[in-house]
C-alpha cells in the first residue's frame, strides 16, 4: 500500500497527457515499443520530451485499454503484453459482430459526405505500393473507421477503435511475413464491394462482406503464429501464440505466469529452469553447463536460453531445495569403487533422497526438495482428484513425482564418477505418491474402500524405453518400489517399520512418521497395526502464515524468556524467515506453558509479559509477533539486501496444528486401543519423519500429541523412511520388508466408531488432551 | 523515485465506478476527490488517477479548472447503447451456448432459481440479481474483452435504469428470459440462446425508453468526430 499520507500527485497538463498517450499508444501498435518491453517512466518521459507525470498519466490510461500491463514493481513492472493467440481470437470474435452491426447501419445512414470519404480512402489503397503493407493496414484502420462514423454509433465507433488498436499489433507483428501482398490485395478488393453495397444501402450484404473480410485476415494473421506454447500451472494451462525463434521464458510471462530471471537471460542463474517438452532449440552453452544429466532427462530447459520453434508445452512448479543442513545425513565419505545405491522418500511435500554404500548399507548423505506436485495442491486428495480429471494431468503429477526426485537427487551434489557409480535406486512413498508416480489408476485409492491398484514390489531397469522412469538413473541401474501395506499405508510406513526392527519388538513399540499425512505405528510385540490420518502440511511448515521449508533461516526452535523477548533458534544461525513445522511445535508449546495460548487454543487478549506482542491483523485475526527482524527474501538475489520485516503466529496458525495434532493423537489412541496396549506399556516411542530429530519431545509432550508416558521411552529419529528405504537397497532386506507388508494390518479409521470423538476430545493443547 | 501508476486505481475505479452507475454519486453533481477519498478508504492519488479513467469512460467529465464532475445521464444515448448491447450481449448467449461448462450451469441454475424464489420488493435488489446473472452469461463464453465490454455498457445503460427504477415493471418477465436463456444454453442451442438474449435486451431498453419519454434516438445525431485522450462529451 502506498502511504496514505504520500506527496500528492502533481497534476499533469491535460494536453501533455494526450499528447503522451497518443505517442506511446502508437509506439506500441507500431511495435517500435515491441511486446514484453519493460517500460521505464523516466525513460519514457526523457525521450518524448514529455513530463513524467503526463507519461505516467498516459500509461495509466493505456493499462486501462489493455495495451500496458502495470503490476506491483517487485513483479515485472510497467511492460507491454505479449502477443497473445487466445486474446487475438476473442478480439476477432468481438470484432467480426461489431463490424457487422457497423457496415449494416452505415448501410441504413451514410450521407453523401460518408460515401465521398470512402471512395477517397479506396483510391489511396489501391495507390499504396504492395511493399508498404504498414501504410495499406493504416489505410484500411481509417476505412474501417469511416464505416463507423457513418454507422452513427458514437459508442459503437469507440469500442471498435479500441478493438481495432489492440488487433492491430498484433497483425503488424505478422505483417512482414504474411503474403503482404496477397492478404492485403485480397483485403482491397472486399473493401470495394463494401463501399458499394453501402452505396446501395444494403445492409444485409454490406454486413456480410464485412464480416467475411474480418474473418479472412485474421484466419491468415493467425496462420503466421506458427508456435504456440501451452503453460501448465497446476489445474491452469494458458497457451500463448508466438513467433518462431522467440525464447521461451518470454511466453511464459506472456501467459501472466511467475518466472524469476534474476540474471536477466545470461543463462548463469538457473533460476528459471522449467520442464518443455516439443519443438525447442536444441540445449545451448550454458544449458549444457547448467543442467545435471538428470535434468536434462526429465527435460529441463532454462526458460531464458531455449527459443520456441513450433507447439511446446511447459510445465511450471516451484523449485525448492532444501537446507542441506537438515539433511545432511550422517556425513562420512564415500570410498572409491564401491557401488552406491540411492534411497529415495517421496514424500507429499518432501521428497527426500539419500546415498549410501551398497557394501554397508549405511547412509552417508542426504538431501531434500519440496514436492513439485504441490502446484496442484498441499494435500493428497487433491492430487488425485487433478489425476483423475483427465490422462494428461495424471501424466504430468508423474512427471512432477519424477522432476522433484530428480531436484532431491541433484541436491546430494554428486560427482560425475560418483552418480556413474548407483547400481541400485529404492523409491518409498504413500500410496498415492506411489501411484501417480507409476501412473497406476488411482479411482480404488480416492473411493471405499481405498484399495491400491496394485501393492506387489516393482522392478524397473534403468534402461527400460519408455518408462517414465528410464534415463534418469545411470545406465545399468535398478530401480525398485516398495511393496504397499493397504490403500493408505504405502511404503514410506513399511520403511519405518522395518528400520525401527517392528518385526523384530519383543515388547510393545510404536512410531509415528510425522508428515502431510501422519503414518501411525504399533506392535505389541504380536501384531503390528498401522493407521494413517491427514495431518495436513503444518509438521511440514505450509498452510501456516509464515510457514517455511526447512530452508536456511528456517525457525526450528523458540524460547519464551521472562523478560518478554523469544529467543530464535535457526537454520544456519540466519536471520528468521519463518516457521518450520518444529519451529511451530516449539513455540506454541512456549507460549502455552507461559499463557499467552490458552488450553482451547485461544491466544490470550492481554498478558502480562508478552501483551506488547499481542495484536490483530487488519482483518481483526488474533496474532502474535515473534520477531520484527524477520527477512523476506522472496524475488532477491542472493547478494541483495533484504528488509527487515515481522512475523506473527496467527490464531488461524495455532487452529492448524490443533487439527493436526488432534488426528495424529486420535489415531495413535485408536491403534493402542486395538491392541489393548495402555501408553506406558511402551518400551519405545520413536518419533520421526522430514523434520525428525530436531523435534521438541517437550512440545510433543506439553501439547498433548501423544499421552503422557515417561520422557525415557521416547526418541526422535530423522528420516526414518528414508533409512528404511536405504536398507532395502539390501535384497535380503528387501524381502524381509515383503513379509513384514503382508502380516501388517492397515486400520480403517474411517470406519473406527470411536475415532471422531477422539479427534474432537484431542484438541485441547495439554499433556492430557486427549 | 517516481510516483508510477499504482495499484489500487484499479480498486478506486470499480468503487468509485460503482458510486457513479448506481446514482450514489448523482449525475451532475461535482466530485470532491478529498472526501471520496476518506470514504473509500484510500489514499488520494489512486482516487484522482481512478476518475481520469471513468473520465476515458465517459462517467466523469474532468473541467480544467473547476475539477471532477459526474457525467450527466444523457437519454439521446439509450439508442446508440442498445443497439450496442443488444449485438454483445447476443454474441455472449450464442458463445455461452458453445462453451458453458457444467459449473457455469450451475452458477446460471442458480442465479435463476434465486430470482424465481427471491421475495424481495427492492427493485435494487432485482437489478444486482440481474446483472450477476448477465456476467454470469458473459463468463461462461469465454472471452475476456467482451466480458470486459459488456461490463462497461452494463454500467453506462444502468444509469439510465436507475433514474426509472421505481416504475420499471420489467424484471418479474426478465426471470422467465433468463429460464429459457439458460435452458438454450444448456441445450447448445446457440441460435436460440442468441435470439433470446437479443430480444430480452431490446425489451428491456424499449420499456427504459417509454419510462424515460424519450423520442425514438436510433436516428443519426450530429456527425461526431472523438478526440481520445482526454474526457470530451
Amino acid at each position: 500500500m502506498t502511504e496514505p499520507h504520500g506527496p500528492a500527485p502533481v497534476a499533469a497538463d491535460p494536453v501533455e497527457v494526450g499528447s503522451a498517450y497518443e505517442r506511446i499508444r502508437e509506439g506500441i501498435i507500431g511495435l517500435s515499443i515491441p511486446p514484453g518491453a519493460p517500460i521505464k517512466i523516466d525513460r519514457l518521459a526523457r525521450e518524448l520530451g514529455l513530463s513524467a507525470a503526463a507519461v505516467s498519466e498516459a500509461l495509466a490510461l493505456l493499462a486501462h485499454e489493455r495495451l500496458v500491463v502495470i503490476t506491483p514493481l517487485h513483479e515485472h513492472g510497467i511492460y507491454v503484453p505479449h502477443i497473445n493467440l487466445e486474446e487475438l481470437d476473442e478480439l476477432s470474435e468481438m470484432r467480426l459482430r461489431l463490424e457487422g452491426l457497423s457496415a449494416r447501419l452505415a448501410a441504413e445512414r451514410a450521407g453523401p459526405d460518408d460515401l465521398a470519404v470512402m471512395e477517397a480512402l479506396l483510391a489511396e489503397q489501391r495507390a499504396a505500393g504492395a511493399d508498404e503493407s504498414r501504410r495499406t493496414l493504416e489505410v484500411d484502420k481509417r476505412l474501417h473507421q469511416a464505416v463507423a462514423a457513418a454507422a452513427r454509433n458514437r459508442y459503437l465507433a469507440e469500442e471498435l477503435d479500441r478493438l481495432f488498436a489492440l488487433s492491430q499489433r498484433m497483425w503488424n507483428a505478422a505483417l512482414p511475413r504474411l503474403g503482404a501482398a496477397d492478404a492485403l490485395s485480397a483485403a482491397a478488393r472486399s473493401h470495394a464491394g463494401l463501399v458499394e453495397a453501402i452505396r446501395a444501402r444494403d445492409g444485409d450484404a454490406a454486413g456480410r462482406i464485412m464480416r467475411e473480410h474480418v474473418a479472412l485476415f485474421h484466419a491468415q494473421v493467425r496462420g503466421e503464429f506458427s508456435a504456440r506454447v501451452t503453460i501448465h500451472y497446476g489445474r491452469d494451462a494458458p497457451s500463448v501464440g508466438v513467433e518462431g525463434g522467440s525464447l521461451l521464458g518470454g511466453a511464459i510471462i506472456a501467459a501472466g505466469l511467475p518466472l524469476e530471471q534474476p540474471c536477466a537471460g545470461r543463462g548463469t542463474c538457473l533460476k528459471c529452469k522449467v520442464l518443455a517438452e516439443g519443438a525447442l532449440s536444441p540445449l545451448d552453452e550454458h544449458e549444457q553447463a547448467g543442467l545435471t544429466p538428470a535434468e536434462r532427462a526429465a527435460s529441463y530447459r532454462l526458460a531464458c536460453r531455449a527459443r520456441v520453434a513450433g507447439d511446446v508445452a511447459v510445465t511450471l512448479a516451484p523449485i525448492v531445495v532444501y537446507s542441506n543442513k537438515v539433511f545432511g545425513g550422517a556425513g562420512g565419505r564415500l570410498r572409491p569403487d564401491v557401488p552406491l545405491g540411492l534411497a529415495v522418500d517421496l514424500g507429499t511435500t518432501t521428497v527426500a533422497a539419500f546415498v549410501a554404500p551398497l557394501d554397508r548399507g549405511a547412509v552417508v548423505a542426504g538431501a531434500a526438495a519440496l514436492n513439485q506436485q504441490m502446484a496442484f495442491g498441499a494435500d493428497i486428495i487433491s492430487r488425485l482428484d487433478a489425476a483423475l480429471s483427465s490422462r494428461e494431468q495424471a501424466a504430468r503429477l508423474s512427471t512432477l513425482a519424477i522432476t522433484s526426485i530428480v531436484q532431491a537427487m541433484d541436491a546430494l551434489k554428486l560427482t560425475r564418477p560418483q552418480w556413474k557409480r548407483i547400481r541400485r535406486v529404492t523409491i518409498v512413498g504413500n500410496c498415492a505418491m506411489h501411484h501417480l508416480l507409476l501412473r497406476l489408476p488411482v479411482e480404488t485409492l480416492a473411493e471405499l474402500p481405498f484399495q491400491p491398484h496394485s501393492r506387489e514390489t516393482v522392478r524397473i531397469s534403468a534402461d527400460t524405453p519408455d518408462d517414465p522412469l528410464s534415463g534418469l538413473f545411470p545406465s545399468g541401474a535398478e530401480v525398485v518400489l516398495a511393496p504397499l501395506v493397504g490403500g493408505f499405508v504405502g511404503s514410506d510406513a513399511l520403511a519405518c517399520l522395518l528400520y525401527y526392527d517392528f518385526d523384530r519388538a519383543e515388547a510393545p513399540i510404536a512410531a509415528i512418521d510425522l508428515g502431510t499425512n501422519g503414518e501411525v505405528l504399533v506392535t505389541d510385540g504380536r501384531r503390528v497395526v498401522a493407521g494413517s490420518t491427514a495431518a495436513g502440511p503444518a509438521f511440514e511448515g505450509l498452510n501456516i502464515s509464515c510457514g517455511t521449508r526447512a530452508v536456511d533461516g528456517a525457525i526450528v526452535a523458540a524460547a519464551a524468556a521472562l523478560g518478554g523477548q523469544v529467543q530464535l533458534t535457526t537454520i544456519g544461525n540466519q536471520p528468521p524467515v519463518g516457521l518450520t513445522g518444529s519451529g511451530l511445535l516449539s513455540l506454541v508449546c512456549e507460549l502455552r506453558h507461559a499463557g499467552v495460548i490458552e488450553a482451547s487454543g485461544r491466544l490470550a487478549r492481554d498478558h502480562p509479559i508478552f501483551g506488547h506482542r499481542i495484536g490483530t491483523d487488519a482483518s481483526g485475526v488474533r496474532r502474535f509477533l515473534i520477531t520484527d527482524q524477520g527477512v523476506d527474501r522472496r524475488g532477491l538475489d542472493e547478494d541483495e539486501e533484504a528488509s527487515r520485516v515481522p512475523l506473527y503466529l496467527t490464531q488461524h496458525d495455532i487452529r492448524e496444528l490443533q487439527k493436526a495434532k488432534a488426528a495424529i493423537r486420535a489415531t495413535f489412541d485408536t491403534l493402542l486401543d486395538r491392541l489393548g496396549l495402555h501408553p506406558t506399556d511402551l518400551k519405545r516411542m520413536i518419533l520421526t519423519g522430514s523434520f525428525g530429530s530436531q523435534v521438541d519431545t517437550c512440545a510433543i509432550l506439553g501439547l498433548g500429541m501423544i499421552p503422557p508416558m515417561p520422557r525415557e521411552v521416547i526418541e526422535t529419529s530423522a528420516n526414518g523412511a528414508g533409512l528404511g528405504a536405504a536398507l532395502m537397497l539390501d535384497d535380503e532386506q528387501l524381502r524381509r520388508a515383503e513379509r513384514i507388508s503382508t502380516l501388517t494390518e492397515q486400520i480403517d479409521l474411517d470406519l473406527d466408531p470411536g475415532f471422531d470423538r477422539r479427534f474432537v476430545g484431542s484438541m485441547a493443547l495439554a499433556p492430557d488432551g486427549g | 523515485m517516481m510516483d508510477g501508476p499504482r495499484v489500487e486505481t484499479g480498486r478506486a475505479f470499480e468503487l468509485v465506478r460503482q458510486r457513479i452507475i448506481t446514482l450514489a454519486l448523482a449525475p451532475g453533481s461535482a466530485v470532491n476527490d478529498q472526501r471520496l477519498a476518506t470514504e473509500l478508504e484510500l489514499p488520494l492519488a489512486p482516487v484522482q488517477e481512478a476518475l481520469k479513467l471513468l473520465a476515458h469512460e465517459h462517467l466523469v467529465r474532468i473541467h480544467p479548472r473547476y475539477g471532477a464532475y459526474v457525467a450527466d445521464v444523457n437519454a439521446s444515448d439509450l439508442g446508440q447503447l442498445s443497439e450496442l448491447r443488444v449485438e454483445l450481449e447476443g454474441l455472449a448467449a450464442a458463445l455461452a451456448a458453445r462453451r458453458a461448462t457444467r459449473d457455469d450451469l450451475e452458477v446460471l441454475d442458480a442465479i435463476g432459481q434465486e430470482q424465481i424464489s427471491a421475495d424481495d420488493p427492492d427493485p435494487r435488489r432485482l437489478f444486482d440479481r440481474d446483472h450477476r446473472f448477465h456476467v454470469a452469461v458473459a463468463a461462461a463464453a469465454r472471452n475476456d474483452y467482451l466480458a470486459q465490454s459488456l461490463e462497461r455498457f452494463f454500467g453506462q445503460s444502468l444509469r439510465l435504469w436507475y433514474l426509472v427504477l421505481p416504475q420499471l415493471d420489467f424484471l418479474a418477465g426478465a426471470v422467465h428470459k433468463h429460464v429459457d436463456l439458460t435452458g438454450a444454453i444448456r441445450a447448445g442451442d446457440a441460435e436460440a440462446a442468441e435470439e433470446i438474449m437479443r430480444e430480452h435486451v431490446r425489451d428491456f431498453y424499449g420499456q427504459v425508453r417509454a419510462l424515460l419519454g424519450a423520442r425514438d434516438d436510433t436516428g443519426p445525431p450530429r456527425s461526431d468526430r472523438r478526440g481520445k485522450g482526454s474526457g470530451d462529451r
